[in-house]
């Protein structure tokens, strides 16, 4: 026994130190501030008055925020995020959480969409590009006057065309691991200096999008500090001791611990967007169930809490309210089920539709978030203009959902309890993430028992984010939940339903439609806002009448703000804290 | 291990599996019986059917040799073994009934009346439910944060690792014994090549093979058993190996191979049961070993698939809300946890104890410690 | 002498094997290292051309056999190359940073599992059987019992607040804090290894204590005890010095086993503590599919490993020995 006893107990320990991991690995976080691809092309339509953005103060929270006054510069602002950046890389960035801060706070992008209307407005650019006549060629200035962080020996470095030139070299150039930026700026085909502040850029095809994706989604790098060859640039140090021309400056990068920023004293935005923090630190904290602690103890500014119970919990301590003020918001994320059509069964739009109905959505919504989340019918956030309020989701109701297989063709006929068809029993498996949010895993439970009564047998399987994507998009499985981060305005749907996704793109079941094809290239053909809304209203009906996916929730943003700030708000873009200042 | 005194731990090891054992006719959502349009059958039973008729039959099985092994008196241990057969021929013809004349109508409901998998619905549609339910008339242990009856799903928790634990201990029992035995009997090229194999086995992250593993094979008790028996037989074989080594030279041995006997006589007849002692103690810290692996691996969601319940996926429930601050639903699979690991580490180390040289020389006197 | 140089030959293969099952394992696990491209809630997904071509790119088209030979060759040449995570960085260098901090939480552990947890299980021997014993062992089996994760999350709950929360719960320092003396921040330091540490040791306390327990209680029963009781030494000698000097030396041996312990950290302390040690890069490393990352982890570890099997056999070696000599 004795060499036995201490190997086992080493091996128990070291799985069950295994373990925990999950559920840090894979997610970056909630998403407070929005870290979608952009959208809109600056038509002008009128803010929608949907945004249900509310704000639960306490009275010493109010009292605070009345104390206010005028703005201070100064102090520190702490975030935190869940797995720490990889890299700091304008262009070879690949998550949220990297993209988030570079775009912020690094390397404004030429234009930014406004946090409160979400109109598109020029930031590095002196304008909103013109366009050509033939709806392909693009013309751009840069503001003059913007200066790199960091100049070359002999003194400060403006932000020209030949860093356009040179960001697009290196994001053009197959050998640097740009995967990402190169796939958003897909439909750009050219890039070409014009003079020290103008450039021209030519689409490969007219598209709507084009001003968004390269005024949002363009890269820059300074041309005067990087590599000047693309194999070098993988590797370049710019990437953990970054040089940008935003707000704030690179500061210090503490390994597995933390990043702080900088406010860089030459800010050419600072009319605008004045962040009157004098540093932003983002804290790496891999277990979510401990930022709330961290929060009541002052070490975070922002804290996002994705435990609804907690939450409710939360807002009724009295001891946390004068720490604390409680902001609860939509986002343009949502959550969802699609059923790949290849499946015998979920070819039948009446089979996803019985599906729908077997899901409790409601009751997830009442027990699980508590009231804070929204039952959707289609892929959109019920904040969104595009979301067209009047399609009501499917209501939970097994009895409709029977008569519906029945009618599909699915009935019992050997009585073992199970439906069947052409001998086959219908069964089924739901992929999910490995550590699904509460909502999942519980709601999950509860659909796989009306499942099962309504005789569908259905086998839930965890699996890893990466098995997960690579099995969509090879159509290797039967029906998959999903969570999906959407572009905060005209979200572009094409590459969700649109039949040539299938092969290429994320129509990851199958759904082959010529009425939503339809709807989908208009969609993407209109300049015009409103006629755009009127499209993505239609496609809203098609979909919700296709169930191609079962829309699941559009859940709120629950974010906890310390008291210590002043002119706290929520915009529709989430915590974007550029006039937030910290009291005295 | 006859004529051994069952130590307290073994006789909590034990309960458990009774308890295990009965679970499904113990809490379930079925009637036990039923009669109905004259004719009375057993609803529960037909449900173990339904779900997991063998591991049922196993379970009864072992029951039912330990009656039979532990039990003195003749008349209980015939009621007892007679009680399971009528159990098991339920599960096997699990159709029958009873023709009765009667128009009678009447249900005798299980102890607990809510099966492990199924959220109480009635409960959920109350507006008040909030979730996880505490501790209730209708739920004795309040209910898990779907809503399902916490008891219940505790009960079979225990059945589901107990048998995880146990399987993997069997497996691991039986190929650290027949790689032992090769290696200490064969030795040479044998021994080399199988230790260099338990070495590298040793030294794999089982992290890493867990999680690639599970990306092939489906999920559940099966894999979950395999893979727990393959990480564990490596140090029962190192083991019976050392022993085999000690006692190569030991008198009995030398007289043994005096008297002609041949390399396997000896390695079966005078080596294996002697080396045997370490052994046994070292099974009962395995399958404690196997269950404390068992809620690594739910951790991981790669635990047994849902709805069914176990404690590790229990426990991995439970620390998630801990964060709030609510400790029941932690605290509730902890303590089974606890007792079943208690129950057979104590019966390990009693083992442990009770096979040195002085304690037999101590039972040998009857002499109580 | 002889015995320690076939030893180490017997390694080879051993090793050999390990990184050979490596990265076979590593290949087969679905979604390879560039599939998180594919996740649409990181940014535009990329497609599968593009995909092909990173993946030429980086030579994973390649025969299997010709890969691993080319890791094989740098490996032995001590080049692990570079993470395939967006970071990029030396292999080598990820893991030495990692290293340390496991390194110092771990050992802070062991040193204090030995510290304690002998003086527990000689003192539970020495009064086996009253009540207060029983009380001990009854706790130690509760804590043996409950997974590492479980008495993390508890100290967190027990220590965020309240008379405690000068602990801090997260992280190596205070960030931000000012340069201060090196005292100070030494003394910073210490305060943010205190909780981690605590629960690295309560969840292996009890292993050591009830082992060093069972010695101890063993060596009193051996005939020897009995000789020297005989002699008419004082009890205290006989328990504390001579049962003890016998009776901890398997834990000596155990050293061996706690080696690669040591050496791979620990994920759930690492990861509810949020510190950068090796558990978590071991753990991130296999999500992430980082094959050259996971490669040399498991390298490491299994050396580790298996140099604590040699370390736990010389020790047993020279004990024995010792014990033939005395």
């Amino acid at each position: 026994m004795r060499g036995a006893r201490p190997h086992r107990a080493g091996v128990a320990a070291a799985l069950a130190a295994a373990l925990l991991l999950l559920a840090s690995c894979g997610d970056d976080g909630p998403a407070v501030a929005h870290g979608g691809s952009g959208g809109g092309n600056g038509g002008g339509a009128s803010a929608p008055s949907a945004a249900p953005v509310s704000l639960a103060l306490s009275d010493e929270g109010r009292a605070s925020l009345a104390r206010g006054g005028v703005p201070q510069p100064g102090g520190t602002l702490v975030q935190s995020i869940t797995v720490e950046y990889g890299t700091l890389n304008n262009i070879l960035r690949t998550t949220n959480s990297e993209e988030t801060l570079c775009r912020l706070f690094l390397f404004p992008p030429l234009l930014d969409i406004d946090p409160d209307t979400l109109e598109l407005v020029p930031l590095v650019a002196a304008e909103l590009p013109t366009l050509a006549a033939d709806s392909r060629t693009y013309t751009w200035n840069l503001k003059p006057g913007i200066r790199w962080h960091r100049g070359d020996g002999s003194g400060p470095v403006e932000v020209t065309t030949a860093d356009v030139v040179y960001a697009w070299r290196m994001i053009s150039d197959p050998t640097v691991r740009a995967e990402r930026v190169r796939a958003s700026l897909g439909p750009i085909e050219s890039v070409r200096a014009l003079d020290r502040y103008t450039f021209e850029v030519v689409a490969k095809r007219p598209y709507y999008r084009v001003e968004l994706e390269f005024g949002y989604n363009f890269r820059l790098m300074p041309a005067h500090l990087g590599a000047a060859e693309p194999a070098a640039f993988n590797d370049d140090p710019l990437g953990r001791d970054p040089v940008g021309y935003g707000p704030y400056r690179f500061a210090a990068w503490k390994s597995g611990e933390y990043v702080e920023l900088e406010k860089n004293r030459d800010w050419f935005a600072a009319d605008a967007l004045p962040y009157w923090f004098d540093r932003y630190r983002v804290r790496f904290i891999a277990d979510t169930a401990q930022t709330p602690l961290l929060f009541e103890r002052g070490e975070l500014s922002i804290c996002p809490v994705n435990d609804c119970t907690r939450w409710e919990e939360m807002k009724r301590e009295a001891k946390l309210a004068p720490l604390a003020t409680f902001h609860e918001y939509y986002l343009a994320q949502w959550l969802y089920i699609v059923w790949n059509q290849a499946h015998p069964a979920f070819a039948d739009a009446r089979v996803r539709r019985a599906m729908t109905l077997l899901y409790p959505r409601e009751l997830v919504k009442e027990k699980v978030y508590l009231g804070h989340a929204a039952v959707i019918s289609t892929l959109g956030s019920v904040a969104a203009p595009e979301y067209d309020a009047s399609v009501a989701p499917l209501p939970f109701d097994p009895a409709a959902a029977r008569a519906l297989l029945d009618e599909a063709g699915w009935i019992d006929r050997d009585g073992d309890g199970w439906r069947d068809r052409d001998g086959a029993r219908f069964r089924f498996t739901l992929k999910h993430p490995r550590t699904p949010v509460p909502a999942i895993a519980v709601g999950n439970t509860w659909f796989q028992q009306q499942l099962k009564e309504a005789g569908v047998e259905v086998e839930l399987l965890p699996v890893d984010s990466r098995q997960l994507f690579k099995e969509l998009g090879d159509r290797a499985f039967d029906a998959g939940q999903l969570s999906w981060v959407g572009d905060p305005r005209d979200d572009d749907l094409y590459d969700r339903f649109h039949s040539s996704a299938v092969a290429e793109g994320a129509n990851y079941g199958g759904l082959a439609d010529p009425e939503t094809d339809r709807l989908l290239e208009l969609h993407r053909g209109a300049f015009v806002r409103e006629e755009r809304l009127a499209l993505a209203h239609a496609l809203h009906r098609r979909i919700a009448e296709l169930q191609p996916v079962t829309p699941l929730y559009n859940p709120q943003s629950l974010v906890l703000v310390s008291t210590k700030l002043r002119n706290v708000k929520m915009r529709r873009l989430g915590a974007r804290w550029f006039d937030w200042w910290q009291a005295p | 291990m006859s004529g051994r005194r069952w130590s307290r731990g073994a006789w909590a090891a034990r309960l458990l599996v009774w308890v295990a054992a009965l679970t499904p006719w113990l809490c379930s959502e079925q009637p036990l019986l039923e009669l109905a349009d004259g004719r009375l059958s057993s609803p529960a039973s037909r449900a173990v059917a339904e779900t997991d008729g063998a591991s049922a039959l196993v379970w009864l099985a072992l029951v039912a040799a330990d009656a039979l092994l532990a039990l003195r008196a003749r008349v209980l241990r015939r009621a007892v073994v007679v009680a399971l057969a009528l159990l098991a021929g339920l599960v096997l013809f699990e159709r029958a009934s009873l023709p009765l004349p009667t128009a009678a109508r009447f249900a005798l409901a299980a102890p607990i009346a809510h099966s492990p998998d199924r959220a109480d619905w009635e409960l959920l549609s109350r507006p008040e439910t909030a979730l996880p339910a505490g501790p209730s008339a209708r739920h004795w242990l309040g209910t898990d944060s779907a809503g399902r009856d916490l008891l219940a799903r505790l009960l079979h928790a225990l059945r589901a690792s107990l048998e995880i634990g146990l399987a993997a201990a069997a497996i691991a029992l039986l190929v650290g014994l027949a790689v032992g035995l090769a290696c200490g009997t064969l030795r040479g090229a044998v021994d080399f090549v199988l230790m260099r194999v338990i070495e590298t086995l040793l030294c794999f992250p089982y992290l890493f093979l867990v999680l690639v593993v599970f990306t092939f094979l489906p999920r559940g008790r099966g894999t979950l058993i395999g893979l727990l028996g393959l990480v564990g037989w490596t140090a029962i074989a190192r083991l019976v190996r050392g022993e085999f080594l000690r006692l190569a030279d030991a008198e009995f041995v030398l007289a043994a191979r005096a008297l002609g006997a041949t390399r396997w006589q000896v390695a079966w007849r005078h080596l294996l049961p002697n080396a045997l002692t370490p052994v046994w103690p070292a099974t009962t810290f395995a399958v404690a070993g196997a269950l404390l692996a068992e809620f690594s691996l739910s951790w991981l969601g790669c635990g047994v698939p849902e709805p069914a319940a176990s404690l590790g996926a229990l426990l991995a429930d439970g620390q998630r809300q801990l964060a709030r601050g609510e400790i029941w639903l932690t605290l509730v699979p902890s303590v089974a946890m606890v007792a079943i690991v208690l129950a057979f580490h104590a019966w390990g180390e009693r083992l442990r104890e009770s096979t040195t040289p002085e304690a037999a020389a101590r039972a040998a006197r009857g002499e109580l410690r | 002498m002889r015995f320690l140089l076939r030893r180490l030959l017997f390694g080879l293969p051993t090793l050999l094997g390990i990184t050979l099952l490596t990265f076979a394992l590593s290949r087969l696990a679905p979604g390879g290292p560039l599939s998180d491209l594919l996740d649409p809630e990181q940014g535009r997904a990329v497609t599968k051309e593009q995909l092909a071509a990173t993946e030429k790119l980086l030579g994973f088209d390649r025969p299997l056999h010709e890969q691993y030979g080319a890791w094989l060759s740098s490996a032995l040449r001590f080049d692990f190359g570079r993470s395939l995570t967006s970071d990029r960085r030396p292999v080598a260098e990820k893991i030495a940073a990692a290293a340390a901090v496991s390194l110092e939480l771990q050992g802070a552990a062991v040193v204090l599992l030995y510290g304690l947890g002998i003086p527990l299980g000689v003192f539970a021997a020495a009064r086996a059987g009253t009540r207060r014993e029983r009380c001990l062992a009854a706790l130690l089996f509760v804590l043996q019992a409950m997974p590492t994760v479980v008495i993390g999350a508890l100290l967190l709950i027990l220590f965020a607040r309240g008379p405690f929360a000068w602990l801090p719960l997260a992280g190596l320092e205070t960030p931000g804090a000012e340069p201060a003396a090196p005292l100070a921040r030494a003394l910073d330091h210490a305060r943010h290894l205190v909780l981690p540490v605590a629960c690295l040791v309560l969840s292996g306390i009890s292993g050591i204590a009830l082992y060093a327990r069972a010695g101890v209680l063993e060596a009193l029963r051996q005939p020897w005890i009995r000789a020297a009781r005989a002699r008419g030494l004082p009890e205290w000698r006989v328990r504390y010095v001579h049962a003890l000097k016998s009776g901890i030396l398997p834990l000596v041996a155990l050293l061996g086993g706690l080696l690669p312990w040591l050496v791979g950290g620990s994920v759930a302390v690492e990861t509810l503590f949020s510190l950068p040690g090796l558990g978590r890069l071991t753990i991130d490393s296999i999500a992430a599919r980082d094959y050259p990352t996971v490669m040399a982890l498991t390298l490491l570890v299994a050396a580790a490993t298996w140099l604590g099997f040699l370390l736990a056999d010389l020790l047993h070696a020279a004990l024995r020995r010792g014990e033939v000599d005395a």
